[in-house]
């Protein structure tokens, strides 16, 4: 995927360009709440995007964007009716839990107006269902990328995070993860003290890696598209 | 005696350039013999019907015309149909001679569709030498650039190779001069040389490394009677690198800008061109032509043990320079990377595409293709690449370090990026 910038729509006027009047490449813009759009300047500066939750999708009418990142909960109920407030031609991109996606997969009228689909898993019962979500995705044509697994449970290329080392943070690793190799670049977070099902992934250090891989994991810091 | 030379494109209105070769250069030396062309356009390749509509009419169009032999082109959207129209051919009339022709053709070929002869180096000389024989001027064992099945004592169909020889290419005739009919064509083909130095491993070309070209007097005459005679708005040199002499590069476009501005035509030419050879003054002989030019340039990978493997000779540095030159000048153009080398790998595609989103600023998508092994090629050798046609030149399904699954995840991924890369140039 190519790159984009997350930004709080806060911090908004910190990346304008004073000279130019223009915003920094890439630019995506988290509306949080629905006051956040208030604050947005006009699409005519050249964002890339907006990332919102979905509940938040109908009150972007006016406002007419090339890129969407849609944050989709587990209620799924106007997704469909959202999409049509959407630019004809805009690129959508969801973002949403695998329970979620489960509700919505075989309805063809919601995945046909999407570009992209990223499915996040948080727990490792999630992870034995990869090959089934992988399969059901490149049925329907999507490039299968996940979100929130760590590196050493999945086949990396298809993270979300690889893709998006500018947007994460690399938090303080688990014991077990010492050794790994990507430390700098996996975003696991690894809470010990919660022993709910959630948030929880047996990891383990990554000792061989491909030379590619790690190529192209240090150029996504650089200034460059991809 | 009487020939048909056919062909089958996908497209419509094409002037069919090699069978004009082959019609051209047959008749200088027996002109008293009936040689037709017919092609046929079938649009899409998988379009069932349409395609079984298309070979019931070639074949019904050969036994109405009853000829002595019939020629067919074979490229890699056709040769299916043409296999299965040469076997009915021989069934329906054993007496009507069939030989297949065309880079796509292998003695594979001979057995299935009970063709005669099919040819291995280059067909001008093959389809004269042929009418020699049944005129009985010479034996089939002196017919250059055949193979063929012959019965031996044991009644086993054995592959006879003749041997092979090239054309001095000036005695061939301009096919624009062949056919009188139709004039006007949305695009126009011509090769001033044959042959390519490198050696990439994929490619047909790699086999015909002894560079042959044709006189700079032969293209000035026919270039201009093209002009003189055709109407047209694309020109496209078919030529595999056509900035390998730099000189001659320039003197062949000042023969294309003298006709130009003779004759007013508005025209682009379209042009392959090798990116680490593209320099200032490359820049300079295109930028200064009163005509636009697209020029397609191949880099494949940018890694380099796909790219050894390949035997691709490469400069990266120089491929980006060039890159730069292009960007900043009125000349548009296209780089592609082909997916699934030996050697390749998803991480390596990834280098590859991004070092091309950072270069090849000009393109608005990322043309990728998956590797497709053709026929001829030295990696028609390598036990470790299969494709999906046992005989046909075809999508691989599976190299030394992919398999399919990962070619189908890349197309995937290059379809999203492109949807994504489309809301970028808006």
């Amino acid at each position: 995927m190519l790159k984009s910038n997350l930004v709080d729509v806060t911090e908004l006027n910190t990346k304008l360009n004073k000279e130019t009047n223009r915003f920094k490449d890439n630019l995506v813009i988290k509306i949080n709440k629905k006051e956040d759009l208030d604050k947005l300047i006009l699409p005519d500066q050249r964002i890339k995007g907006i990332q919102l939750k979905l509940s938040l999708l109908k009150e972007v009418k006016q406002l007419r964007f090339n890129y969407y990142s849609i944050i989709v909960d587990n209620n799924v109920e106007h997704l469909i009716v959202s999409f049509d407030n959407l630019k004809k031609g805009a690129f959508v991109e969801i973002l949403l839990p695998l329970t979620t996606y489960r509700q919505i997969n075989d309805q063809q009228d919601i995945l046909s107006k999407v570009n992209r689909v990223i499915i996040e898993l948080n727990n490792q019962e999630q992870i034995k269902q990869l090959n089934e979500i992988f399969s059901d995705l490149i049925l329907k044509k999507f490039y299968p990328f996940t979100k929130g697994v760590p590196f050493c449970q999945t086949q990396i290329e298809h993270c979300w995070e690889l893709f998006n080392q500018q947007n994460i943070i690399i938090t303080k690793k688990a014991k077990e993860c010492q050794d790994c190799l990507l430390t700098e670049y996996c975003n696991y977070q690894n809470n010990n003290q919660d022993s709910s099902q959630n948030q929880q992934f047996e990891v383990k250090p990554i000792k061989e890696i491909k030379p590619e891989l790690i190529n192209f994991l240090k150029d996504e810091n650089t200034a460059t598209r991809f | 005696m009487k020939i048909l030379l056919l062909a089958f494109n996908v497209q419509e209105d094409i002037f069919p350039y090699g069978l004009s070769y082959l019609k051209g250069y047959a008749q200088r030396f027996h002109p008293e013999t009936d040689i037709r062309i017919k092609e046929f356009s079938f649009g899409n390749r998988f379009g069932y019907d349409i395609n079984k509509n298309i070979e019931q009419q070639a074949i019904s169009y050969i036994l109405i015309q009853k000829p002595d032999l019939v020629c067919f082109s074979c490229y890699i959207w056709s040769i299916e149909m043409v296999v299965k129209i040469s076997r009915a051919i021989k069934i329906i009339n054993p007496e009507i001679k069939i030989i297949l022709g065309g880079v796509e053709v292998t003695e594979n070929h001979l057995q299935e569709s009970h063709c005669d002869y099919i040819t291995t180096g280059e067909g001008e000389i093959a389809l004269k030498e042929l009418i020699d024989y049944y005129k009985g001027k010479i034996k089939l064992s002196e017919v250059h650039n055949i193979s063929y099945l012959e019965k031996d004592q044991n009644v086993q169909n054995k592959i006879v190779q003749n041997e092979l020889t090239k054309l001095e290419l000036d005695t061939l005739p301009f096919p624009y001069k062949v056919l009188p009919e139709k004039k006007n064509f949305e695009a126009v083909r011509i090769e001033t040389s044959r042959g390519c130095p490198f050696g990439c491993h994929y490619c047909y070309y790699a086999k015909h490394k002894e560079m042959r070209y044709f006189s700079l007097d032969y293209l000035k005459e026919n270039i201009t009677y093209l002009f003189d005679n055709y109407t047209f708005k694309n020109l496209t040199f078919l030529d595999a690198n056509f900035n390998l002499n730099k000189e001659r590069m320039a003197a062949i476009l000042q023969i294309v800008a003298d006709n130009v501005n003779k004759t007013k035509k508005k025209t682009r030419i379209n042009l392959e061109l090798k990116p680490e050879l593209i320099d200032q003054e490359v820049i300079a002989i295109l930028q200064k032509q009163p005509f636009k030019t697209f020029a397609e340039l191949g880099l494949q990978s940018t890694d380099p043990d796909v790219l050894e493997k390949s035997s691709r000779p490469y400069n990266l540095e120089k491929v980006k320079n060039s890159l730069e030159l292009l960007n900043t000048s009125s000349v548009l153009y296209k780089i592609d990377l082909m997916a699934g080398l030996p050697g390749d790998n998803f991480y390596k595609f990834l280098n590859s595409a991004r070092f091309l989103l950072n270069n090849a600023k000009k393109q608005s998508i990322l043309p990728v293709h998956h590797y497709m092994q053709l026929n001829k090629t030295t990696f028609c050798q390598n036990k470790e690449i299969y494709r999906y046609e046992k005989n046909n030149s075809s999508m691989i399904i599976k190299t030394d370090t992919q398999d399919l699954l990962d070619f189908y995840k890349i197309k995937l991924f290059v379809a999203m990026l492109n949807e994504e890369l489309k809301i970028e140039n808006r």
